[in-house]
């Protein structure tokens, strides 16, 4: 099966009313290093298929008609091919966090966001996942 | 006049505007179910206001897919009146038929209220029962009206006369304060480049009765039909 995961974030020269509460938000709780918040979408979809290449064309275009609008906002789409216990077990694939997290870092100005990823790579991605089922469950 | 109103799934101002349409301004209205394929021969289309699809993904995103939009979108290509109220502005914004789009409103309040609405162009099919800047009471009740384009569409827009509504203080003036939901430069209503589409948040069909309040939203009704009745007349 395919797992395809979809960002959509609000584009950079929309202003975005959710991401400024937020960001006040989270600066009323003493966070006041936090300048600015961006409030999205993360979409997972399980695909009964391998074909990659016909699924990413196929995505492509809901992607574009449907989970994003192209006014507003950007979408990012991963892929990831698996069997569905592989693909089960682990439920946030680290390929496609990385290339977020990527995709973030490329996009975003401030480099304390790079330094801030880095440790956390170095940790066991293992710990990382048992860490997220256990948060799923509860 | 045949007028076609949509029940899309969680749209609730289908029945104020069947109302005012059969009741109110004694018009031939039908409702059309969102699965159904055909207008059947209707002259004017209503998008009615509410919550299509639970406003998932984006307001609109979805019931732009419904089966009934390719007959929307062309009897919008064949001239006819589209009218698109609140959510069915959000649609129409979705379906690209009018440009923009409506994000959440820059307060985060859902805003439910009667408030001052411009009149910008009077020469329009729309708009013709109205002076040119008066100032109507309409209700309003959206959380997510706040209208976005980029500045050579809402340039455009102004050049070409599509606005034909905009928020105001009581005097007629675009104030920020007099802004419900922040939309760029005012923006209530706009229409398509052809004149014969048009989306607006405030809710004509909820004044359109003095007993309830106002009926200063009658006047986009029977605009619509007085320009009809000319379009006919040209015809025969």
């Amino acid at each position: 099966m395919i797992r395809a995961q979809v960002i959509v974030r609000p584009r950079a020269s929309i202003f975005d009313p959710q991401g400024d509460a937020v960001q006040r938000a989270i600066q009323h709780l003493g966070v006041s290093a936090v300048k600015q918040a961006h409030v999205g979408k993360f979409i997972e979809l399980e695909l009964d298929t391998t074909d990659v290449k016909a699924t990413r064309a196929q995505l492509e275009t809901i992607c574009k008609d449907l989970l994003s609008n192209p006014v507003i906002e950007d979408y990012a789409l991963t892929l990831e091919v698996g069997t569905p216990t592989a693909l089960k077990k682990s439920p946030l694939p680290r390929k496609a966090v990385k290339k977020a997290k990527a995709s973030k870092v490329k996009k975003g100005k401030a480099a304390k966001k790079t330094k801030s990823t880095k440790p956390k790579k170095v940790v066991k991605p293992s710990v990382k996942t048992t860490k997220s089922k256990k948060a799923r469950k509860k | 006049m045949r007028w076609a109103v949509i029940q899309f799934p969680g749209s609730n101002c289908d029945q104020d505007v069947l109302h005012v349409l059969q009741n109110v301004l004694m018009q031939e209205a039908a409702y059309v179910w969102h699965k159904a394929t055909s207008l059947n021969g209707a002259d004017a289309v209503v998008l009615p206001g509410g919550f299509s699809y639970g406003d998932y993904l984006r307001c609109g995103a979805i019931a732009r897919f419904s089966p009934i939009m390719p007959a929307v979108k062309k009897a919008a290509a064949q001239g006819k009146t589209v009218l698109g109220i609140c959510n069915g502005f959000q649609i129409l914004c979705e379906a690209g038929l009018l440009p923009g789009i409506l994000i959440r409103n820059a307060s985060l309040h859902f805003r439910c209220e009667a408030i001052p609405v411009r009149v910008e162009h009077p020469a329009s099919r729309f708009t013709r029962d109205y002076l040119a800047g008066q100032v109507l009471r309409l209700p309003i009740a959206h959380g997510e009206g706040h209208y976005v384009a980029d500045e050579a569409t809402l340039d455009s827009l102004f050049q070409h006369k599509q606005v034909l509504f905009t928020y105001c203080d009581a005097q007629g003036r675009n104030t920020p304060a007099a802004n419900p939901n922040g939309s760029q430069r005012h923006i209530a209503g706009i229409t398509n480049r052809a004149g014969n589409v048009l989306g607006l948040m405030p809710h004509p069909e909820r004044a359109s009765e003095k007993i309830l309040g106002s009926d200063d939203g009658l006047g986009l009704f029977t605009s619509i039909f007085a320009s009809q009745g000319e379009a006919l007349a040209r015809a025969g």
